[in-house]
Parts: structure tokens; C-alpha cells; sequence
């Protein structure tokens, strides 16, 4: 056993509201510089909803996280032998377009316009060339399910809807969706450190928190191929690859991340996860559906006589341990087996977990709950049922499957 | 302010903002009262709202002195006004414009009252804190209180004003007048919260001032509530009792200490027999459907030509800003579509040729909106939301339907129709308070033709 501690996440979406605070105050930190305006560590996206950058989820196009090929884990995005090929362009790489052309207005305009008839207004342009443009798409374009048709109805992750599930996005009475929240993951298994040529990207030891050497950073951008979250973005003025450092300068002074700081519905839970490091390896190999039950066995037990004696030995400070004892996302995780981590097929076991969002699952199923105890649970027991509205869980639980979720 | 007006303004009094100035902010949202404080200088020209109102009051009296040297009386009407008796003034309604009854001031017409404007010393009034309520004490919302003693402590221990041979307590400091303010009103002075149950004693005949027995020491100064949020104290100003930290819930003085309504009755009321009530058929709480879509009479003149629908226009509260303010802040902008969109429904749109994010051109009788289709299933179909208030300093271009000239914002469509009803007193119903209860102006509930406009023009 080599116990490390990472400061972990939860995100409650039944709390978010998607008054994207978080961003702003992300926003306002650390990336309102020049090269980084189309940057948004922290971003806030519609569910269903293709997202940002545009459907980052689709991995088929943009090739991020581990696959494992025969028994060994490997980058889908790159390798020694693609590297060399995908040197001057990779075609994984999102473009400005799967971003967004960053703008402002040209509000010069409203002071130096000429005496007229009519009033003067200010119009887009773009703050990488300065040039008026059209605004054809934004960080959060399809919000509150704007564009619906084109937007929510090609969100990767309704490819297995049947049709009368996908009429169902259409129809004011029965359409459903929630605001997913995201930063960097963290990850235990991260594909950007893995992926980058320059070794410039680390896994803090202390805290688990994954950052850029900005001095060693060579601007390959292999870890923004490689980032299934795409989580990593490159600085188009200095060159450079950033992302969201957990705003480790806070945490080490004590203070929350300013995306939990300011968060209105008071969704996020910070805490610190011990884990078994040597057996990152061994869980990332094992098949899909045994990744969500792997993954939470990583986490230990921060009670266990066994784990802390162990966590003393590879150098985890007692402090630690005590926060490990106290941590909300230990319950959260491992306690309650509520919040589960995002697309754990990407196989870089994120440390960031979502308790998903139960009120659509009440919209959509509950109401015309083909079996009537389950409708009767629902309303019995809030958990069991938040539990039962996890991706999957209702499909395994109709086939008699074993549940990967305590269900307490 | 809204930016848009401002361009047409001829003289722009440019206001500081939260953090420029020292100033004090409440709610009926929550029993705290706030500061705002000046971390920085105001930028620019800006100054605090009290500073501006002062250079105005200070240049005024300047050009006074020469225009208007003596003292003007004036009559002004004052409405039947909320808790205050003229609540209860009028139970059968007559007009006596129509011969119906009498003409009383104050009963069945507004109450007259004689003002003396002494402009020449407007900045001096402005600066102090007048003897009136020294000698007639303080009250709103039907209470009364002396506090003759505070006026006279203020003279001793604070800033003074001396003018016209008389001293008076000095406001022409922004933040002495926030601690005048918080000085000698019952919710943060507990000795005045006291006497102003007192008083309602007298009124009431129950016994009420044990509510503030407590607090007859509380005192909270603008210091106070820069150190930490202070909450109000018990007062009859309130209808909910607040003491030990009991979360504000409104009437509980009434029901738990037998305060009657102000009502006829003293009771509350579902049922109100007023026949202005009656006829509206509104005397009990009802449903009324829609009317129909001509009695608006907002497209008696409009025209509908070529591929065009005629959409409810709907102007909610929108997500990226409060009214005018914060929707043209660049993250604002940024995270919504860069202007304020027209949302309209998927199959609607499609009827229009419409595709998302296409430009449209929307109008009635009032006015016309240029604007991006926001095309989502997320709204039903016959209706369209256009999230207020857009400004027309960014994004807006021209409209072809009016002569190329630039188009409007959401309120260009709408209009203002007073629902009659409301603006019934006298009864012991809801009556007029400044900002406080009127009429609603029900101007949010329009019909629009909208159609898709291939090409635009800045």
C-alpha cells in the first residue's frame, strides 16, 4: 500500500442553478490576460447540450483519455511513433471554432461617431484580431437549452436514445436538463501529464493538484489532445499550455478555490481522499463496467489503523490524515456512494465526482414509472433514489444486475 | 443608470458606485442593514448620490439667492396615503366630481397641505437636520415616536451646522448622515423602538412594549455594521416579530400579540365588497382568462407581410444582468449570445424560416426590435421572450421596417395599461405608498409580428 492524499470534489448538481459565478470568479482570477480570453478553467454547460469546447465528450473525433490495447494502457491521442507525424498539426486538436473567436465591442464608436440622425451603436470584434465579426458561438452558447435542435439534440451522450426518448428533447412538457459545472479533474491517471513531450506537466505530491511548468512548457499542446475533459488550453499570445491549478495559492493560505468560494448554491465540496498509488495502474486496465467500483476502491478508509500507519510511512502528513477524516467527499464518495466520478471510461480516474442531478430523472421516469414501487421509492427515499437515477443504474437494477452503489 | 438614456442626455451625473461611497442599503428581503463604503475614491467626476444632490442643492441656492431671494408657499396634494388613517376614509364610494358627496381634503379627495420653500437656503436645509423633528418626532407605516432627546444629543456630540441663527445637526457628510439616520430609527435604536410601541399602545389598547423591553439599550452606528451584518431590532415599523434570532415572518405581530389588520374589519380579508371590486368581478380572488389577442390593441396599424408570425411577447427578468445593469459587462456578454435574443420556439421558428442565432425583425403599433433568434424547444410554442433590458449601446442594428433607423430595446413594444381596480382606496385595502404599492402597470404582455431578416445594417 503507498497511501498519497489528493484534495478532491464534489460537485451537487441538484444545487446548481447555472449562474455561472463560478466562471466569472475564475474568469476574473486568472485568465482575463491577454492570449487567455477564450479560456474558462471553470466553465458551467447545459445538460443536454454539446458543451465547451463543442462536444468534448465526442471522443471519436477528438481522441483524449487511455484505451487499452492489448493489456497496456495507451493514449488514444498520441504516442512515440505519432508524435513525430502529428509535429505541425494535430487533427485531434480543437480549433478556434470548437472554442469560440473571443470578442468585445467596439465601443469607441459611441464616443467618436459623428453628429447624425440615428444613434451610434458599438459592435463585435474579436479580441485575437481586432477585426469586427459576426458572433456565431460562445463558451456557453447553448445555455438553458438555446438552439436546442442543433445544440442539445447533439449531445454525445444521447447516442443510445431510442427516437421516443429523442422526441421527448422536443416537447416543452417532457424536456428535462440541468447545468453540469466543470474544471480540471485532477486526475490520478492523467492523460496530459502522461502525454507531454517536455515532461512539463505534474501531479502535485502534497495535494494530488495537476499543473504546468510554465518554464519547460515547449507549446507541443499534446496535452490538449490529450485532456478527454479538455481541460488543458494553450495560450495563443505566450505560448504557453494552462489550466485550472485548483487555485493552489488560496488553498495553501487557507482559503477555499475561488470557484468554491463563490459559489451561490453552495454545490461544491472540497476535501482531502487518501489513496492506494500502486494501484492506479491495476484499476485503469480493468474492463467499463467494473471502473466506477475500482475506482472508489483506490480510496482508503482514512479510519483504518492499517491506512494511517501506512500514510505515516510514505510521508502523508498526520494533519492530512485528520482532513481525510473529516472530508465531505470522503462520505460523498466512498460513505454514500452518491457521487460518482465523469466518463470513468476515459480511464484517467478523475478526482472531481458529481452527485447527479435527480430532479430530471423525477420529470422524466418517476412520473410514468413503469413499475410503481420504484415511482413509490423515489418519493420514499430521496438517496435511493438519487442513487437510482445514476447513468445506468436503472438498467441494471431492471435486469437484476449488481449495483455498483451502496445503497445504504 | 441606463447607458442607452445617457446618450441622450444632455448632462450625464455620473454616479459612484457600491464600493465609492458611504452609504446604507435595506430590504424588505431580510431584517439586516447593509453599509456600502467607500474602499476607493470615486472614479473620474463620479461622486456619491448624497454629494451630487448637494452640488445641486449648493448651486441652486447660489442662483436662488439672486432669483428667488424670499420664501414661496406652495399647496401640494398628498395621496390617501398607506397605513395612515385616510386608509379607512372613504367606505362607500362617491365622486364628488359627479356630484356624488361632498369635496374633503384628505377624505374623499387628496389632502392639501401649505409648504414654505425657502430656496435661497435649500444647501443650508440640505446640510442639517431640521427642528421639525425635534419637535414632532418621527413615524411611518401609522407609527409615532419623540426623540427630542436624540436631536439634542446629535448637537452635542456630532457635527453641526450653524445658519439663519439657529444650530442644527450636520448631513453634509455622506457617512454622519448614514449615523443620523441609524440614530433615530426605531429598528436600530431599541429606546425609540420602545417608545414607538408605546405609542401604538395608546392606539391599540394592548400591551405591546414588552416586545422591546429588552433592546431599550440597543444603539447601532455605521461603525457597527461595518464590523459585522447587524440585524433590525423589534419594531412596530415591521409586522414580524425578529427577537433571539427568529427568522422575519411578516404578521406575526398581528397574530401573536392581537394587533388588528388595517383593514375594515381589522381582520384579514379575502372577500372585499367594495362594488368597484364587485364589478370588476375581482371581489374574491379569480382566475380571468387571456384576452383576446385584438383587445390588446397593439397591431391595429402594423402590417403582416410576407413570412411573418404573430408571437405573445413576454419581457422576463433576464440571467446575465438586473434590469439594465451589468448585461453589457464583457463576461455577461460573453456568456450569453454577445446581444439579448429574441427566444422563440423550435417549430415556430421553423414556420419563419428561422434557424438559430438568424437575425429577426420584430414589431407592433410601438416600436421594433432587431435582435438574434434564440431558437429553443425550452419555450412553448405562440410566445416569444425578449429578457429585459437590453441596451441599444451594443449589437442593435438598424431597422429596415422603419426606415433604416436604429431599432428599439424590449420596451419599445410594450406599453404601460393600469389595471383599474388597483387604484381603488379608501376602503382599508391596499392603498398608495411611494414605492411601495401602486398600481401594477401590467406593460410586460404584448403581441409582436416577428419575421427573419436576411441582411442587417449597423
Amino acid at each position: 500500500m503507498n497511501v498519497r492524499s489528493q484534495v478532491s470534489m464534489v460537485f451537487h448538481l441538484d444545487k446548481c442553478i447555472g449562474c455561472h459565478t463560478c466562471s466569472v470568479a475564475c474568469k476574473n482570477v486568472w485568465t482575463d490576460r491577454k492570449g487567455a480570453e477564450y479560456m474558462w478553467w471553470n466553465n458551467v454547460e447545459t445538460k443536454p447540450g454539446t458543451g465547451y469546447p463543442t462536444r468534448w465528450e465526442d471522443q471519436e473525433d477528438y481522441q483524449g483519455g487511455w484505451e487499452v490495447v492489448d493489456g497496456q494502457l495507451r493514449l488514444k491521442s498520441t504516442s512515440k511513433s505519432k508524435l513525430v507525424f502529428n509535429i505541425f498539426h494535430n487533427p485531434h486538436m480543437p480549433s478556434m471554432d470548437d472554442y469560440y473567436e473571443p470578442w468585445t465591442y467596439d465601443y469607441e464608436t459611441l464616443f467618436n461617431a459623428p453628429a447624425g440622425d440615428d444613434q451610434p451603436t458599438a459592435r463585435p470584434i474579436s479580441q485575437v484580431t481586432g477585426e469586427l465579426i459576426q458572433i456565431e458561438s460562445g463558451p456557453n452558447w447553448d445555455d438553458d437549452l438555446g438552439g436546442s435542435r442543433i445544440y442539445a439534440a447533439n449531445d454525445p451522450n444521447l447516442e443510445g436514445l431510442t427516437d421516443t426518448q429523442r422526441e421527448q428533447l422536443s416537447s416543452v412538457e417532457r424536456l428535462v436538463f440541468f447545468y453540469l459545472p466543470r474544471i480540471c479533474n485532477h486526475c490520478l491517471n492523467p492523460s496530459c501529464v502522461a502525454s507531454c513531450p517536455s515532461g512539463a506537466m505534474y501531479k502535485r505530491g502534497e495535494d494530488g493538484i495537476v499543473l504546468v511548468d510554465q518554464n519547460r512548457c515547449r507549446a507541443w499542446r499534446s496535452c490538449v489532445a490529450a485532456c478527454p475533459y479538455k481541460q488543458v488550453y494553450y495560450n495563443w499570445f505566450n505560448g504557453k499550455a494552462e489550466k485550472c491549478i485548483l487555485c493552489y495559492p488560496r488553498l495553501e493560505t487557507g482559503q477555499a478555490p475561488a470557484c468554491f468560494h463563490s459559489c451561490v448554491g453552495r454545490i461544491r465540496y472540497l476535501g482531502v481522499l487518501l489513496y492506494d498509488a500502486d494501484r492506479i495502474e491495476e484499476v485503469a486496465l480493468k474492463p467499463d463496467h467494473e471502473l466506477v467500483e475500482a475506482h472508489r476502491s483506490l480510496i482508503l478508509d482514512p479510519h483504518d489503523p492499517e491506512v494511517i500507519a501506512a500514510a505515516r510511512a510514505s510521508g502523508v502528513d498526520s494533519a492530512v490524515v485528520e482532513a481525510a477524516q473529516r472530508s465531505p467527499v470522503y462520505k460523498f464518495v466512498k460513505e454514500w456512494g452518491v457521487a460518482l466520478p465523469p466518463h470513468i471510461e476515459y480511464r484517467t480516474l478523475p478526482m472531481l465526482f458529481y452527485v447527479p442531478a435527480l430532479a430530471g430523472h423525477l420529470f422524466s421516469r418517476g412520473r410514468r414509472c413503469a413499475d410503481p414501487r420504484l415511482g413509490r421509492a423515489i418519493s420514499r427515499h430521496r438517496r435511493v433514489a438519487r442513487a437510482r437515477a445514476l447513468p445506468g443504474e436503472l438498467v441494471r437494477r431492471r435486469r437484476g444486475a449488481a449495483s455498483p452503489l451502496r445503497l445504504a | 443608470m441606463e447607458d442607452t438614456s445617457a446618450l441622450y442626455s444632455d448632462i450625464v451625473l455620473p454616479a459612484a458606485t457600491w464600493y465609492e461611497k458611504d452609504d446604507l442599503n435595506s430590504t424588505d428581503l431580510h431584517s439586516f442593514i447593509h453599509p456600502l463604503q467607500a474602499a476607493v475614491p470615486p472614479c473620474w467626476e463620479s461622486k456619491s448620490d448624497w454629494r451630487i444632490f448637494q452640488s445641486i442643492a449648493k448651486k441652486f441656492s447660489e442662483l436662488a439667492a439672486k432669483h428667488l431671494p424670499d420664501p414661496v408657499e406652495d399647496v401640494v396634494a398628498t395621496p390617501l396615503a398607506h397605513d395612515t388613517p385616510a386608509e379607512m376614509a372613504q367606505p362607500t364610494p362617491s365622486d364628488w366630481a359627479h356630484g356624488e358627496g361632498e369635496p374633503i381634503p384628505g377624505k374623499t379627495m387628496p389632502g392639501f397641505k401649505v409648504v414654505v420653500r425657502d430656496y435661497k437656503n435649500l444647501y443650508n436645509r440640505f446640510n442639517s437636520l431640521g427642528r421639525n423633528v425635534r419637535e414632532n418626532g418621527l413615524g411611518a407605516h401609522g407609527t409615532h415616536y419623540d426623540c427630542a432627546d436624540f436631536y439634542d444629543q446629535a448637537l452635542d456630540q456630532g457635527p453641526v451646522e450653524d445658519w439663519g441663527g439657529q444650530r442644527y445637526p450636520s448631513l453634509a457628510v455622506d457617512k454622519d448622515a448614514c449615523n443620523l439616520v441609524l440614530e433615530l430609527a426605531t429598528v436600530t435604536n431599541g429606546e425609540l423602538a420602545w417608545r414607538s410601541y408605546k405609542d401604538m399602545e395608546a392606539k391599540t389598547g394592548l400591551q405591546l412594549a414588552h416586545l422591546a423591553e429588552n433592546n431599550r439599550a440597543h444603539r447601532v452606528s455605521f461603525a457597527d455594521i461595518v464590523a459585522k451584518p447587524t440585524r433590525f431590532v423589534n419594531s412596530p415599523m415591521w409586522s414580524g416579530l425578529i427577537e433571539s434570532g427568529r427568522p422575519y415572518s411578516p404578521f406575526t405581530y398581528n397574530v401573536e400579540q392581537g394587533v388588528p389588520w388595517r383593514t375594515l374589519t381589522g381582520r384579514q380579508h379575502f372577500y372585499l365588497d367594495h362594488p368597484g371590486y364587485i364589478d370588476f368581478g375581482e371581489h374574491l380572488p379569480t382566475y380571468k382568462p387571456k384576452p383576446p389577442t385584438k383587445e390588446y390593441g397593439d397591431l391595429r396599424l402594423s402590417q403582416s407581410d410576407g413570412r411573418t408570425l404573430m408571437l405573445n411577447h413576454l419581457t422576463p427578468h433576464g440571467k446575465w444582468h438586473i434590469h439594465s445593469t451589468y448585461g453589457d459587462n464583457q463576461r455577461m456578454t460573453t456568456l450569453s449570445r454577445g446581444c439579448e435574443p429574441l427566444w422563440i420556439n423550435d417549430r415556430d421558428a421553423a414556420e419563419l424560416g428561422v434557424a438559430d442565432n438568424d437575425w429577426v425583425e420584430a414589431h407592433n403599433d410601438h416600436g421594433v426590435v432587431v435582435t438574434r433568434a434564440a431558437v429553443s424547444a425550452r419555450i412553448p410554442r405562440g410566445i416569444c421572450l425578449h429578457y429585459h433590458s437590453p441596451e441599444r449601446t451594443y449589437s442593435v442594428p438598424k431597422s429596415p421596417l422603419r426606415g433604416n433607423r436604429r431599432a428599439g430595446g424590449h420596451n419599445s413594444l410594450t406599453r404601460i395599461r393600469l389595471k383599474p381596480n388597483l387604484m381603488i382606496g379608501g376602503y382599508g385595502q391596499f392603498t398608495y405608498h411611494f414605492n411601495y404599492w401602486g398600481p401594477t402597470g401590467t406593460n410586460r404582455d404584448t403581441h409582436i409580428y416577428v419575421r427573419k431578416l436576411d441582411q442587417v445594417e449597423w
